[in-house]
Order: C-alpha cells, then structure tokens, then sequence
C-alpha cells in the first residue's frame, strides 16, 4: 500500500464521491427497464396488487444505481459525474486505463417509490498493492455505495468489486 | 407452490430467453447506462476489442431478481443479492438460469428466509454467479407479506 498516491490514501474510509438531486423516481422510467428485462412482477405494473402486498408502486431492485445517473443531456449543461465516478477518479489517480467489474453485492433496505430522489454516497474501502492479473498488471479495489431517499431513510447498500489494469507496463 | 415444503436442495424452474441486440441495448439505455460498450457494436469492437456490445450489470442485477420473483411471488422480497461475471453476455446467447436452495432460516413466524445459488449458463458454460437472500412469506396472504414489515423490522 506504501506505493499508493497520498491523495488516493486519503480516500480510503471516506466518501469522495456524493450525488444527489439527480432525477425523480417514476414508473414510466422503471417501466420500460422492466421491458427490457421482461419483468412482469405486479409490484412494478399493478397499483391495485401493489397497495395489497405494500402501500403503493414500487421501483425494481436492479435499478438503484440508475436513480443517480444523471440525464445524458440537460439545458443547464451542468458538470455531469460518470457512473461510479470514483472508480474513474481511481483509475486516473493510478494511471490504470482499463477497469472491469469483478463482482457486485447489494443489500435492499426501504424500497424506492414514485417521486422518490435518491442521494448516493460513493466510498474507498480498499485498494491492493500492484499485483500480476491475467489481463496485465493492475489492482483491486473495493467501493461501497450507500443510497438513501429523501427521508435520510436507507435504502440500500451496494458493494463494487473492481479491477483495473494496463497493459503497457 | 407450499412454501413450507421447501427443502435445501430444491432446484428453482429452470428460465431460459436468448438476448439480442436490441434486449442488451434496451437494458442499459432505460437503466441509465450510457456507456457505448452496452450499445455501439462498432465501437465495441474495433475500441473495446470486444466480441460484441456487453449486457452492463444494472441489467444483469434485473435478469437475476425477476428469476427470482417469477418463482417466488410478488410477496417476496430480496434481501441481498450478489453476483460476478465471468464471461460478458452478447447479442445471441441463449441464456440459461438455474437456482438452488442452499438454506433456510427463520424470519419470524409468518416469514422464512431463503438463500439460493443462482447461476446463468450459456452453451453448458457458467458465465454468471450469483446467490441471494429472499425473504418469502409462508401465505398469499398479504398481511403477512415481508413489505409490511416496518422499517426497524426489516434486517437484510
């Protein structure tokens, strides 16, 4: 860990990242991902299944993260983060160009309703020393990702197991 | 379905639906995934030196959950789920999904949790891994359903 940039030292444990006022949770958008995927859980389509088993809609699951991806054009042109922006500030910070996905685990806690806005906390738990991967040299890198609505209510936990290597060096 | 017959070891119904172009695109557009890798072919290959463009895993974490609450119901109620790819999944693949119980623990009396290993298989090959926490209620009944748990309640 000795060789790590001092600023990425200064990362771990913290969160670097937040995003927040992003979108607005609504059913046509999660509508249309339920689409893709052909999911037809009444929860996500049906008010009137939904209030029996719950008090209303819900969002599905998989979708968390999108609730702070931000538009791909906006009229403000404002400053747009990437997904998982601190994996990219990472990357960067370590002269790594190439990162993939090695695992991701989620924990779902209070659901995400319609007119929803969810805030996400982007923090370094770890990174590894340099290490030899298949795929050239390169390191490991845990982030957590902790969501939560409008109410401060959490609403869930994810955990990015990423890796990113060269292959010039 | 009685879920209390449930045992360690019960296999899920085997799902199976083939992606295309247009299902990989789909699933990352609407989950706000802009990258191109999920769908620009061109750049995919000649940038990304990949086969083809890559299902992005908003749209794997969805394929998993439906699997789970096709079987399950919309009474349940995920906890936890984890999943690593191994082989990105392209335009063609017939996937293949597969669950199995590994444990079952209390919720509370109206309520059990379920753990299950879920892996998506294309041609014979494993390219996904996934396991789960969902928590399944022992009746339709919606009273009993693990949404109305209240807040402090609900322990994932």
């Amino acid at each position: 860990m000795h060789s790590l940039p001092e600023k990425v030292q200064n990362w771990i444990g913290k969160v670097v990242i937040t995003e927040k006022d992003v979108i607005t949770v609504e059913k046509g958008l999660w509508q249309n991902y339920c689409a893709a995927i052909e999911d037809g859980n009444a929860l996500y389509w049906d008010s009137e299944i939904a209030k029996e088993y719950i008090d209303g809609l819900i969002a599905p699951p998989g979708m968390l993260p999108s609730w702070v991806a931000s538009n791909e054009w906006e009229p403000t042109q404002k400053k747009r983060n990437r997904p998982m922006e601190l994996h990219f500030l990472l990357k960067e910070a370590l002269d790594l160009e190439l990162g993939i996905v090695a695992g991701i685990k989620f924990k779902y806690y209070e659901p995400v309703r319609p007119g929803d806005k969810i805030t996400s906390e982007q923090k370094l738990i770890s990174v590894s020393k340099i290490m030899e991967t298949k795929l050239g040299p390169g390191r490991k890198w845990n982030i957590e990702v902790i969501y939560t609505n409008q109410n401060k209510d959490l609403v869930g936990l994810q955990s990015v197991r990423m890796l990113a290597y060269t292959k010039d060096k | 379905m009685n879920i209390k017959e449930i045992e360690v070891g019960y296999k899920l119904p085997v799902l199976t639906s083939k992606s295309s172009v247009k299902s990989i695109q789909m699933g990352a557009i609407t989950s706000r995934d802009w990258q191109p890798l999920h769908r620009d072919q061109t750049w995919s290959k000649e940038v990304g030196k990949l086969p083809d463009i890559i299902m992005n895993n908003y749209t794997y974490s969805g394929w998993l959950s439906r699997y789970i609450t096709d079987w399950a119901g919309p009474s349940s109620r995920i906890g936890e789920l984890d999943f690593k790819m191994i082989t990105p999944i392209i335009p063609n693949d017939l996937m293949m999904f597969q669950g199995e119980i590994t444990k079952i623990s209390k919720y509370n009396k109206n309520i059990t949790w379920f753990f299950i290993d879920i892996s998506i298989l294309v041609k014979d090959k494993k390219v996904t891994d996934s396991s789960a926490k969902v928590a399944i209620p022992h009746d339709e009944n919606p009273v009993n359903s693990p949404w109305k748990l209240k807040k402090e309640d609900w322990n994932p």
